[in-house]
């Protein structure tokens, strides 16, 4: 099965997958896996639900076939052997007596000598056991043959001890399909399902030693380093964009823009009367005084770069008229006009760097990249713009204030920005200026600071705050992903990362250390079934064809 | 598919508010067993979903918030993620806090690996792979790429974690653990006289004549060392030196003998940059292809010589990254 079948995640005949579904969580919530395949059923029988059960959790999308040439017999473990013990024992002791270490006397108040009593891990480990023997889930550690017995006979739990010590083996049957990148991937968290780990390596988003590694069925070897595109992540981690609420968005961004084109159609028609009015009065003054009209006025500007300055000084007429905060008619302009005025600025602005970034014979490399710079900058504001965020946030500030400082300072940057486009019009650079497009890059912030300065100092931690959190968290559009990001829901009961791996989650790479081993009590393998299952299902895989 | 999981979980939603405007049909008491009934036919939600949601209502809200996280499981004991295998439990990991220090300790104080392990109860391989990624963090630090601070915050608050507290001694995992290996699995009955002093060697000996004992597959041995003279009352700053040295010239000797090997196979090849290719030419020796052609460690196609890549069964997936 290479892809989500139609009842993956089955309420009715349910199965676990390596998944972060909430179907699957409830699955495994009520999973019940003793009785109703053990009894009354042959051996045969058992065996089969066994391994069907545990094939449905670990690498359903791997063919048998491809399993059952990964199944491996031998089950790796590893015993702590505390250097301490090591440097004072040569194992003597263990053969001492009639060959099985000396008989402890019972009155001794010493322990017998072992291992363990040297290794700090293992005394934890029997510490933290204590209050677990003593609670309330007797059947959490035995043996299912001891529940049934205990039930029956109503006797303590019998088999439970020798269960919480020994070596889980029958844990580690599926370890090796562990070593697959696709299920590693989402044991690191970097995946809310293997069937996503696995796209993800298919489409190309994934690196293993720093190269693209486009098989999900690679097999990690200890020390390898993979790496997932933060982007895929943050995707696959994060809660997912709400169709509705985008949509709404959309509408609404819609007729803002259908208002602005009506605002400005009217106005570009009234222009177009004056200009009509004035020409008639230049005719009627020419033919009294016969001289020539200025019509290089009146022409359009025909070659890019004019159009461009042209933009620019409406942009500047706006941001005049935005800055002083009055309308046309003198009338001081309310807090979305204000904003919308902002935004119509900055959409004219980028589509004229486009224009600019599509003309390519004429600029150098370095301008195009101001250029893009400056567009992708001018983006984010703008996507900033359309959020209250920034007002709402701050309820215990002067939001207002602070929320038009930031725009301001903010067209302050991209200006500046701009001002860099102008000053290197050739395509040839200098050094020098180079070194004057450092200053302009300086002169940026030194301008933000100072409006920085105008605030109280507690206003001022709370926009450090505040833009320290957007910076790493921003608001975008752009993202297949609700953002500002935060974690999906139902994540928490699937958090884990298991030893073998050890994990960066800041850049989104992880470090296979080794193979999962068994040790005293635990067995690194993470898997749904309780020990009889996976017994069962090793010996499905153990029988000789 | 995470969308895909949105649109469901949506459609979902509305089937539920449906479902409780209309108890009688979410219990599926309606059966239309004749065509010509006029009940409506029970098309709502079915009882297995409207017990999940149930459910997921009572119990699942307890995991249903993943933002303000500390760890919480599915499990009767509270690391444990699977209900039914105790067997298996969360573990903690390192926290930004000891990571930092392991990053410092190797790289400014240029202690050994062998040396922090010890000191912070950490594996070997964990420090180095520690180490390896924070390095790595540096570098996109430093180039202005964007690090995945918000994942990594809320990822950390959900699991259990070792954090360095300086001045603390914080147990992580075991540092000094052997395989067990596949020839003392099997039980074995060694007749040896009384008097004798039967040790590990001998054990190891008795298994296989060319296994070696536990002291000598230890990838610590020089604390073994460093326990041996603390019981043989050396002072602890001498001893503590003393192992800090021999760890630090042991790391030495394998990064010199590294950069040696790089060195060797850089003068064996030769490197011509053309401005679209760089080539790289090797010696090779013709005699390792063997007898019938196919040597493992052979370069090239040989003529004569069938390509099997297309065979059945033949996997073409790398087994290995340099």
């Amino acid at each position: 099965m290479r892809s989500r079948r139609p009842r993956f995640y089955n309420l009715k005949r349910p199965k676990v997958r390596q998944s972060w579904n909430k179907f699957n969580l409830y699955n495994l919530a009520r999973l019940t896996v003793g009785p109703t395949i053990r009894y009354n059923r042959t051996f045969f029988q058992q065996k089969w639900i066994a391994k069907s059960i545990a094939r449905g959790y670990h690498g359903p999308h791997v063919r048998e076939r491809d399993w059952e040439r990964m199944f491996s017999r031998r089950l790796l473990s590893a015993v702590e052997l505390p250097p301490a013990y090591l440097a004072s024992h040569d194992g003597s002791e263990q053969a001492a007596g009639r060959g099985s270490g000396r008989e402890h006397d019972p009155n001794d108040p010493d322990p017998p000598i072992s291992a363990t009593n040297f290794s700090p891990t293992e005394i934890k480990r029997r510490s933290r056991l204590e209050p677990e023997k003593k609670f309330a889930f007797p059947n959490t550690f035995a043996h299912p043959d001891a529940y049934y017995f205990n039930v029956k006979h109503r006797t303590p739990s019998f088999f439970g001890d020798p269960v919480r010590d020994m070596t889980p083996y029958m844990q580690m049957t599926f370890a090796p399909l562990e070593r697959r990148l696709d299920v590693a991937i989402f044991r690191a968290l970097f995946a809310s399902s293997t069937l996503q780990a696995r796209q993800f390596c298919v489409h190309g988003a994934v690196k293993v030693n720093g190269k693209t590694m486009r098989h999900p069925a690679y097999l990690l070897n200890p020390g390898d380093m993979f790496q997932v595109d933060p982007e895929r992540v943050l995707y696959a981690t994060g809660e997912p964009k709400n169709p509705k609420e985008a949509a709404r968005i959309e509408s609404m961004l819609k007729q803002q823009e259908e208002r602005e084109a009506a605002r400005e159609a009217s106005a570009a028609a009234l222009h177009a009367a004056k200009k009509q009015q004035l020409a008639e009065k230049l005719k009627n003054a020419d033919q009294q005084g016969g001289g020539d009209g200025p019509q290089a006025e009146a022409a359009s500007a025909d070659t890019p770069l004019e159009a461009e300055t042209q933009a620019v000084e409406e942009g500047a007429a706006a941001e005049t008229k935005a800055t002083t905060g009055l309308d046309k008619d003198g009338e001081p302009l309310t807090a979305e006009e204000l904003a919308a005025e902002h935004r119509s600025q900055l959409k004219a602005l980028i589509r004229d760097a486009k224009r600019l970034l599509s003309e390519k014979d004429k600029m150098g490399a370095k301008q195009k990249q101001r250029v893009r710079l400056f567009m992708s900058e001018a983006k984010r504001a703008l996507s900033r713009l359309g959020k209250k965020d920034v007002a709402d946030s701050l309820e215990d500030l002067n939001a207002e204030t602070t929320a038009a400082a930031a725009r301001d300072g903010l067209m302050n940057h991209l200006a500046a920005i701009l001002k860099g486009l102008h000053l290197d019009q050739q395509p040839t650079q200098t050094s020098a200026e180079a070194e004057k497009e450092g200053e302009d890059a300086a002169a940026a912030p030194r301008t933000f600071e100072e409006e920085v300065e105008a605030l109280s100092p507690g206003e001022q931690a709370a926009l450090a705050r505040l833009l320290k959190e957007d910076a790493e968290n921003p608001v975008d559009e752009s993202k297949p992903y609700l953002t500002p990001w935060r974690p999906r829901k139902y994540l928490a009961p699937f958090a884990f990362v298991p030893r073998y791996l050890e994990v960066n989650q800041n850049i989104c790479a992880a470090v296979y250390l080794r193979h999962p081993v068994a040790r005293r009590g635990s067995a690194e393998v993470p898997t749904p079934l309780p020990y009889e299952t996976s017994q069962l299902a090793f010996n499905w895989y153990l029988r000789r064809r | 598919m995470s969308s895909r999981s949105a649109s469901s979980a949506l459609g979902t939603g509305l089937k539920r508010c449906s479902a409780h405007a209309a108890p009688a049909a979410r219990n599926g008491h309606i059966q239309v067993a004749c065509s010509f009934s006029t009940t409506a036919q029970c098309q709502k939600t079915t009882k297995l979903r409207s017990d999940m949601y149930r459910w997921l209502d009572m119990k699942g809200q307890n995991f249903e918030d993943s933002q303000h996280g500390f760890p919480r499981y599915l499990g009767h004991l509270p690391n444990q993620p699977f209900p039914l295998n105790p067997l298996f439990r969360s573990e903690p990991v390192l926290d930004e806090s000891m990571r930092e220090e392991i990053y410092r300790r190797v790289k400014e104080d240029k202690v050994s690996l062998k040396a922090v392990s010890a000191d912070l109860s950490v594996d070997i391989r964990r420090v180095a792979a520690v180490v390896r990624m924070k390095a790595l963090e540096k570098q996109w630090e430093s180039e202005g790429k964007k690090l995945a601070k918000p994942y990594a915050n809320a990822i950390l608050c959900l699991l259990p974690k070792t954090s360095y507290t300086p001045g603390q001694q914080s147990i992580h995992e075991p540092v000094n653990e052997i395989h067990v290996h596949k020839l003392t699995t099997q039980q074995l009955f060694v007749p040896v006289s009384e008097s004798r002093q039967f040790t590990r060697e001998d054990a190891a000996k008795a298994f296989h004549r060319n296994l070696l004992s536990a002291d000598a597959r230890s990838p610590h041995p020089e604390l073994i060392e460093l326990q041996k003279r603390k019981l043989a009352g050396v002072p602890d700053e001498e001893n503590q030196g003393k192992f800090q040295a021999e760890t630090k010239a042991e790391e030495d000797a394998l990064v010199e003998k590294l950069e040696r090997r790089a060195a060797q196979e850089e003068e064996r090849t030769t490197r011509v940059d053309t401005d679209r290719f760089e080539y790289r030419f090797k010696d090779i020796n013709m005699e390792v292809v063997g007898k019938n052609g196919r040597g493992r460690k052979a370069v090239g196609w040989r003529y004569g010589v069938p390509f099997n890549d297309r065979r059945k069964g033949q996997i073409k997936i790398p087994t290995s990254v340099p």
